[in-house]
Formats: C-alpha cells, structure tokens, sequence
C-alpha cells in the first residue's frame, strides 16, 4: 500500500516483512517545533517562511538548522523522512560535547534573535520574489522591488552581524563567511527565501566536524552503565572508559564505582571526558576517589577535560588531583 | 592619619573616612611608613589607580620586601571573596608579630547591591578575626563620594573609627555579626521560573544556559554560571529538603539567578573560607562565590534563598 502521509512523505506503509525500524539519524521530535523547545539538546532553531501553493506567505515556522530531507530505499523507491544532519541520538551528544553547550546556548540565542529582527524582511523578500516571478518577464517594477527587498535583508544581516560579532565568534560562527554568503543572487525567474537567508546557512554540519571525539565504531563500544544523562561505555581500541552525556549529584557514585571496578582489573585505566557534557565538582571528587582507593600503583588518566571544568577545579583550591593524570585539554 | 603609638594587641578593624583622595593617599602613606619602620608586613587592596597613587607618594618604600598591592578589582569585586584573600594573607605572615592592612571594598562604583554584601562583608570581617592574632586593618571611606546612609553603616561594621587627625572606638558599633536577614529585592514578573528536585537538576542548568545566552553572556560565563546553579540546586536537593525553586532574569546588564530551599544556614562564614584539599563537603558555596560576580545569601527559619548575579560583561 502505497499512502502520502500528513506532512508530505511518501512511502511504504508496514512493509511485507513485518516492522520497519525508522534510521537512526530519524528525526523523532514532532514539527512545528514550539517556542521554547528543549527536548533536543542539539535543536537550533532555523525560522522560515511558510507559504501556500500560490506563494501566498502564511506567516513564519521554525525547523531546525540541523533538518534536512533524508532518503532511503527499500525496494519500492525512495522514502524520505525528516533526516538529522548530525545523525543519531549519540551523534546529537557528540557534536553537542564538541561545539561545547554553553557555544551551543549562544548559537541558539543568536539564531533566535537574527529570526526576530529580520522576519518581515523575509516575508517582504519572500512575497516580492512570489510576485516577480509570476510576473510578465521584463516587468522592471516587480524586479526592482525583489531587488530592493533583497538588499534589505542582505543589510539587516550585515548590521546584525557586525553588532554581534563578538558574540558570533564567541559562538565559533566566524562572521566573513556568513556576510559571504548574503551576496546570493537568484536567478532570475526562481526565488527561494527559505532559511536560505538564515544568517548562519545551510552548511551541513558533517561527520568530520567533530575532530577530536572519540570515533564511535560498531563494537568497539560495549555500554557499562547508565544513570540519569550519563552513559559509562567500555572501548577496546584504545581501552578504556568512554563517558558521555551529564555528570552530576544524581549519578557521581555510579561513575566512582563503576571506575573503581575497572581499577580493580588494571593498574592504569584511561577514562575519556570528550563527550561528556556537563561534570560537577562532585563528579569529579568520585573520579578522585574511585584513583584512591584504589591504592598505590593505581592511576586514572583523564583525557578531554574540557578546559572550562579544569580552570573551575583551580579555582576551587583543586588543581593536583591525587592519583590522577590529566592529559590533553579539550574546548576553551 | 598620625601615627597611632597604642599597641595594637587583637585584631582592629578600622573605618578610616577621607575627603578627596589626595587625603587618602596621605594618610595611606603614613600608615603604610609607620607599619614598615615598625617591620611589620603590609598588604593594601584598593583600585589599581589609588595603587598607582600611593606607590609613587611612597617612592622607594612602595618596593619594600614587607609591602604588598593587590587589585580590588581582581580580589573582590565579588565581596565574599575578600576574607579568604585577608585570611591568606594572614596565614602567610604567621611568624610576623603584628600585621597592617588597606582594604577598600566601598567605593563609589558599588551598586545598592553590592554595597549590601559589602555592609555584610565588613561585618563577617569581626567575626573572621575575632580572637585570633593581632593586626590592624583601615578600611577607608570617601566621605565626598559615598552616600550619608552608607558612611553611617560604616560606623555600625567597624569597632573604630578614625580620620585624618586620630581614631577612637566607635559608640555605634553592633557587635559581632548576627546573621543577616534583610530582605531581598523581589524578582521581577518576568524571570522564568523551574520548580526541581533531583530529577529535574538537567532542567536547572538547561534553563540557566538559554537564558544567560539570551542574556548576551559570553560561553565562559555561561559555563561559570551554570555550574555555579547547579551547585546551588544540588546543595537543595541534598540539603535543603530536596526540592527547591529556581528563578532567572535579567536586570539590565546583568543575569541573575535565585534558588530558593527549605533548608537553613547555619553558618554565616559559608563559602568565605578556602576549603583545603581534602575538604569533602562545603565546597560549593566557595566556588560559587570564585565563580560570579555577586552572591547574595538570605536565610531565616522559612528557608534559604541565594541569589546569583552576572554581569554581561567582566568589569
């Protein structure tokens, strides 16, 4: 059975073989995303014109700048589903971990306000390039108006830019690229003004961006524990102990023992912070104990400490932490 | 300030009023000479231009092995922060027979804020040094720059007084602090608002982190702030009855953030002490005091509220 669902999709509804499991970098959040949307952790809001078949504009939505159309095949064509760039739940956590979510907040508060200040100069974009081109070709009025909105936004933006650049850099959105990309042209006849014009783009945000993480590779990982936003993982290559999501008063002691346990096994285990994305003092103090107890001979070696956790540990009167070894420093 | 030959025999916390910084500078100096003829060890924390001032009035002497500088700006401009930087300084100087000090914490950039938790500050300093080893500390007051009502606080923080031509005890002094109950402002209609317990602590810092970037604060104090919330909605959840009651706002350039518990504070010295390293608990409220700009800490039978403030940018 062949049906176009609600949102547009067309494809296979309950295949021959029984269940279909959706592709993990599936979009499983439901769309229009309201205002103040939390649930994602990696959501960043994208707003855009929505318009009927007439390019009438209906006003303004949000999606998300990671969304983008997915497609895959299952023997009755191409099916295509809302598709995260960024890929699966995990994928979300890593590129999280890396960007840092404090980056991450002001990217969104940026993105928030650039929707803000410059929506009805998109909508006035948008209904002008409706209206160019359904008119006469060589029609100087309609052409002159798409122009004139265009060169609207294109300021709106520069101005924004400029006025928050060093909250853009802070964020890690460097600005010349951004203002590179708002000296688009449409061609004449076809006129697009979807988050196009979303200040930060339509870049992609790839697999290879998030340099520095941990690869995750199918079986290289075995999940030991989780608690709460923490998962501890186990890795073969290179060994040791991969914690990702939230450390805190909630699951400290799960992390302590669970190390501690690894310890028992081994004198040195390498315990990988990279993608963990919030640790409190507490989290640490565990990590502290767990290196202790474990006695002489024993040591931790803490990798991807993000650097704002180790200037917090100093300030906090920590900064040699008995029987524990910190290597490389990750994020600023 | 002519030099004072009574012998300084317990810890004397001294409110020394000035008018115009030329007679800061002056009597400064005097002081400043007196201490180093006498050998005893000096640290002066005042704004890095008073510094500047007095280092050339003191000439050679401002290079004296005895004599010390630091910026407020850098040691206290969270006043909490200023007792541990004396108790260092005291502790370092243990061998030392008598010690001098300068601290200027009011001045007249302090928000009414700010000068509450000074008020506080100058009053916690009795009770931090009280019955340990003597040495004196001018705290001076500009009395051309600062509002009557603070100058006259000044008289109820500080067991002396004195001015240019001499110092007595003060009539108004209060005593060693009580802990402080006056109220706080009232959070304005529009700070959003999170009801959590243990469960929720991922919600607490979610909140603080969109809102501090909607505030327009840079990722590092963000960072800062959140992990200064959450110490605080930790400290609810293990000892405050396990729930409490977070607030977020904006108030002109800076970012504050309530938490508010059943728990009460028993201790008035909390967070003002650097624990040392094997310290277990009571860390939090030190490092929430390193971490922001201001913290503000009610407490009575009904509860605890504290509150956390941010500037968008560092001063």
């Amino acid at each position: 059975m062949i049906r176009s669902d609600q949102d547009g999709t067309v494809g296979n509804r309950g295949s021959e073989n029984g269940k279909h499991s959706p592709p993990a970098d599936r979009c499983p959040w439901p769309r229009p995303f309201p205002a103040d949307f939390s649930a994602c952790p990696a959501y960043q809001p994208a707003g855009f014109v929505v318009a009927d078949s007439l390019n009438r504009t209906l006003g303004s939505e949000r999606t998300c700048h990671h969304l983008v159309v997915g497609s895959e095949s299952n023997g009755h064509g191409p099916r295509f589903y809302p598709r995260c760039a960024l890929g699966g739940g995990a994928a979300r956590l890593r590129w999280l971990a890396t960007v840092r979510p404090e980056r991450a907040a002001v990217r969104r508060a940026l993105r928030e306000e650039f929707d803000e200040a410059s929506r009805p100069d998109r909508e006035r974009l948008f209904s002008a390039g409706a209206r160019a081109a359904a008119a006469p070709p060589g029609s100087t009025a309609e052409r002159a108006e798409l122009e004139g909105a265009r060169d609207a936004l294109t300021e709106r933006a520069r101005r924004f830019a400029g006025d928050q650049a060093e909250r853009l850099a802070d964020a890690g959105e460097p600005v010349a690229p951004l203002l590179g990309m708002l000296d688009w042209q449409p061609a004449p006849g076809t006129v697009t003004a979807t988050d196009e014009f979303w200040l930060v783009g339509r870049r992609t945000v790839a697999a290879g961006d998030d340099d520095g993480c941990a690869r995750v590779e199918a079986g290289n990982l075995e999940t030991v524990v989780t608690a709460g936003p923490m998962e501890v993982a186990r890795r073969r290559r290179p060994p040791g102990l991969l914690v990702s999501g939230e450390i805190d008063t909630t699951n400290a002691e799960t992390l302590g023992d669970t190390l501690a346990a690894e310890l028992a096994g081994r004198d040195e285990v390498h315990l990988d912070l990279a993608s963990v994305l919030f640790c409190d003092l507490g989290g640490v103090r565990a990590i502290v104990r767990a290196a202790q107890s474990a006695g002489d001979g024993h040591r931790v070696v803490v990798h991807g400490m993000p650097g704002h956790l180790r200037r917090a540990l100093r300030v906090a009167g920590w900064s040699d932490l008995p029987s524990v070894v910190v290597d490389a420093e990750h994020g600023a | 300030m002519t030099a004072t030959t009574r012998p300084v025999q317990a810890f004397r916390h001294e409110a020394f009023f000035y008018a115009g910084e030329e007679e800061l500078v002056e009597g400064a100096a005097g002081f400043v000479r007196d201490g180093l003829r006498a050998g005893e060890p000096t640290l002066v924390v005042v704004g890095a231009h008073k510094i500047e001032r007095l280092r050339r009035r003191l000439g050679a002497d401002a290079d004296a092995p005895l004599l010390g500088f630091a910026d407020l700006a850098e040691v206290g401009s969270n006043p909490a922060r200023i007792i541990p930087a004396w108790q260092e300084f005291v502790a370092r100087h243990a061998d030392a027979p008598l010690l001098r000090g300068i601290g200027e914490p009011v001045h007249p950039g302090r928000t009414p804020a700010e000068l509450a938790e000074c008020e506080r500050h100058e009053s916690l300093l009795n009770l931090a040094f009280a019955g340990g080893r003597p040495w004196w500390l001018l705290c001076p007051y500009d009395t051309t720059s600062l509002d009557a009502a603070v100058l006259e606080r000044a008289h109820h923080t500080h067991p002396y007084v004195g001015l240019p031509d001499g110092s007595a005890g003060s009539e108004r002094y209060d005593g060693v602090a009580r802990f402080f109950e006056q109220a706080l402002p009232p959070v304005p209609e529009s700070a959003a608002l999170l009801r959590f317990d243990a469960g929720s602590l991922s919600s607490v810092r979610a909140l603080v982190g969109r809102q501090a970037a909607r505030a327009g604060l840079r990722s590092a104090r963000i960072a800062d702030l959140v992990l200064a919330a959450n110490e605080l909605a930790t400290n609810s959840v293990r000892h405050g009855g396990g729930r409490g009651t977070l607030r977020v706002w904006q108030d002109g350039d800076t970012f504050c953030c309530e938490v508010a518990d059943s728990g009460v504070l028993a201790e008035p010295m909390v967070g003002r002490t650097r624990p040392d390293a094997t310290a277990e608990g009571a860390r939090g409220l030190w490092l929430v005091n390193q971490l922001c700009d201001l913290v503000q800490l009610r407490t009575s039978p009904a509860g605890t509220v504290v509150r956390l403030h941010m500037r968008r940018n560092a001063r």
